[in-house]
C-alpha cells in the first residue's frame, strides 16, 4: 500500500466521520472472557514462577548432595572406592582378579606397595595413584620426612576416631605385619594425640606401642623431632 | 465480569484503569501507581500478583480484539494462548519495550499464525484492494437506531481484510497509536496509516445510507 499524497487531506476531510465511527464502536457490547479462561491463566500465571525455581533449585541441589555424599564415602570408604585403571600388563585390575585375590592386592604389604610406587616411574609417565585418605597422606608425611629436620611443626589434625581399629584394611600391613597389627597406624595415633596436647593419652598409648612393638625403629618412620617428643614421653 | 483479586484496578476499554472493587486499599493504590513496565517486572521476579494487575487491565481489550475478529470458540482459544504465550515469554521481557505493545505483538502474531494454518476456512472478507463490494441489502427502516447500525459496523469490521482489520482494532478498540500498531504488526507507519485509512472507509461506505 502506497502512501497517497492526497492522504493527509482526506484524512482531515474524513477525520470527524473516523471519530464518530470509534464513538459508534464503543457503543458495542463488550463482552467479557468466560471466567473459566481467567482461572486457568491466572492459575498458570502463579504456578510459573514457583515451578521455574522447583526446576532449578533440585538440579543443584541433587548436584550438591551428590558430591557431598561422594566425598564423604570417599573419606570413610576410600578403599572402597573404584581405583583408577593401571598400566597394561603390570597388574589386572581389582575387576579382573578373582574375589578372592582382590582383598589380597589391598592388603599387599607395604614393601611391595614401596616397589611398586617406585616401579612405574619408568613405565608410565603418569601412573594412576590411588587416591589416599587423609590419614594414610599423615603416614607418608612421616616416612618422607627427613630424619634430621631441626624442626617438626605439630602434624596435621588426625581425626580423633581415628584409631587403628577403624583403619583401612590396606593400613594394616607393614614392618612386623600380622593380623591385628597396625604398628603405623598405632604411631600416628600417638602422634595424633601428641599434635593435640592429649600427653597423657599419648604417653599411655605410646608405652602400650613400646611393649608390643620393642625393637619397633619409630626414626624410620617419623620425623626426627616428633620421635624425639615420643621417647620424651617415656625415657 | 469483573475479576476480584482483592486489587482495585478493573478493565477499561482502553486499559486505563478505574476505581472498582477495594478489598486491599493500599495495595491496589500501589498497583495503580506503578506502570505497566513496573508490573510486568514485577511479574518476571516472581510476583503473581502484579500479573493479576495486568490481566485485569487487558484482559476484556484482549478479549474483544479477537472476538471481533473470529467465532467466539475460536477466539477463546485464541485468547489463552496468548496470555499463555506471555507468561512463557515473561522472563524475555526487557523494560525497554512498552507492555501494552508487547501484548499485542504477541496477539497479533498468534492472530497471524493462525490466519496462516486456517486460510481457506475463514470467514468472507473484502478484497484487499481498497476498492469496496457493496453491503448487503439491508432494510432502511430497521436501521434507524445505533444499536443497528451498530450491528452493521460490527459485521462490517468482520469482512475487513485481516490487515486492516487489526489495525482498526488496534486503533478503535485497544487504544493503540499508529506508530504503537506499526510495531505491533511490524509495519511502517505508512503502511499502518493506510491501513487504517482504508478500513475506516470502508466501514464508513458500509454504513452508507444507514449511519449516520
Amino acid at each position: 500500500m502506497s502512501e497517497d499524497p492526497t492522504d493527509d487531506k482526506i484524512v482531515q476531510l474524513h477525520g470527524h466521520e473516523d471519530e464518530a465511527l470509534e464513538a459508534l464502536y464503543r457503543q458495542a457490547e463488550r463482552p467479557e472472557p468466560p471466567a473459566r479462561l481467567d482461572a486457568v491463566i491466572r492459575q498458570a500465571a502463579r504456578t510459573a514462577p514457583a515451578s521455574h525455581a522447583q526446576r532449578s533449585y533440585p538440579w543443584v541441589a541433587g548436584i550438591v548432595t551428590s558430591v557431598l555424599a561422594a566425598i564423604l564415602l570417599y573419606q570413610l570408604y576410600p578403599g572402597s572406592l573404584p581405583h583408577p585403571p593401571r598400566p597394561a600388563g603390570k597388574q589386572a585390575a581389582p575387576s579382573d582378579l578373582p574375589a578372592g585375590q582382590t582383598g589380597n592386592r589391598l592388603q599387599r604389604s607395604a614393601p611391595a606397595d614401596k616397589a611398586e610406587r617406585a616401579a612405574p616411574a619408568t613405565e608410565s609417565p603418569a601412573p594412576a595413584v590411588p587416591p589416599q585418605p587423609h590419614y594414610d597422606m599423615l603416614l607418608q608425611e612421616m616416612r618422607k620426612a627427613p630424619p634430621a629436620a631441626a624442626h617438626h611443626p605439630p602434624l596435621p589434625g588426625v581425626p580423633e576416631s581415628s584409631t587403628p581399629g577403624t583403619q583401612p584394611s590396606q593400613h594394616r600391613a607393614g614392618p612386623g605385619t600380622g593380623p591385628g597389627h597396625a604398628p603405623e597406624q598405632e604411631l600416628a595415633s600417638i602422634v595424633g594425640l601428641l599434635s593435640q596436647g592429649k600427653t597423657a593419652a599419648a604417653r599411655t598409648a605410646w608405652l602400650a606401642f613400646r611393649r608390643r612393638y620393642p625393637g619397633y625403629d619409630i626414626a624410620r618412620h617419623v620425623p626426627a623431632e616428633t620421635a624425639r617428643r615420643l621417647e620424651a614421653l617415656a625415657p | 465480569m469483573p475479576i476480584r483479586t482483592g486489587t482495585t484496578v478493573e478493565s477499561t476499554e482502553h486499559g486505563a484503569p478505574r476505581t472498582g472493587l477495594v478489598r486491599q486499599p493500599v495495595r491496589g493504590m500501589l498497583a495503580r501507581m506503578e506502570s505497566d513496565e513496573q508490573l510486568m517486572l514485577r511479574y518476571q521476579a516472581g510476583d503473581a500478583d502484579a500479573f493479576d494487575t495486568l490481566y485485569v487491565k487487558y484482559r476484556g481489550d484482549v478479549y474483544r480484539f479477537l472476538l471481533r475478529q473470529f467465532e467466539a470458540a475460536i477466539a477463546e482459544e485464541l485468547y489463552q494462548d496468548i496470555w499463555m504465550r506471555l507468561i512463557q515469554s515473561r522472563r524475555r521481557y526487557a523494560a525497554t519495550a512498552s507492555f501494552r505493545t508487547y501484548l499485542y505483538t504477541i496477539a497479533h502474531n498468534r492472530v497471524r499464525d493462525y490466519r496462516r494454518r486456517h486460510r481457506h476456512a475463514g470467514a468472507q472478507t473484502w478484497k484487499d484492494s481498497g476498492d469496496c463490494d457493496p453491503p448487503d441489502p439491508v432494510d432502511p427502516e430497521r436501521l434507524h437506531h445505533d444499536r443497528q447500525a451498530l450491528a452493521v459496523l460490527l459485521e462490517g469490521i468482520h469482512r475487513l481484510p485481516a490487515e486492516q482489520q487489526q489495525v482498526f482494532l488496534l486503533k478503535t478498540q485497544s487504544g493503540l497509536s499508529v506508530d504503537e500498531i506499526a510495531e505491533v504488526m511490524h509495519a511502517s507507519r505508512e503502511s499502518t496509516r493506510s491501513r487504517l485509512r482504508y478500513a475506516n472507509r470502508k466501514l464508513r461506505e458500509h454504513l452508507r445510507g444507514i449511519w449516520p
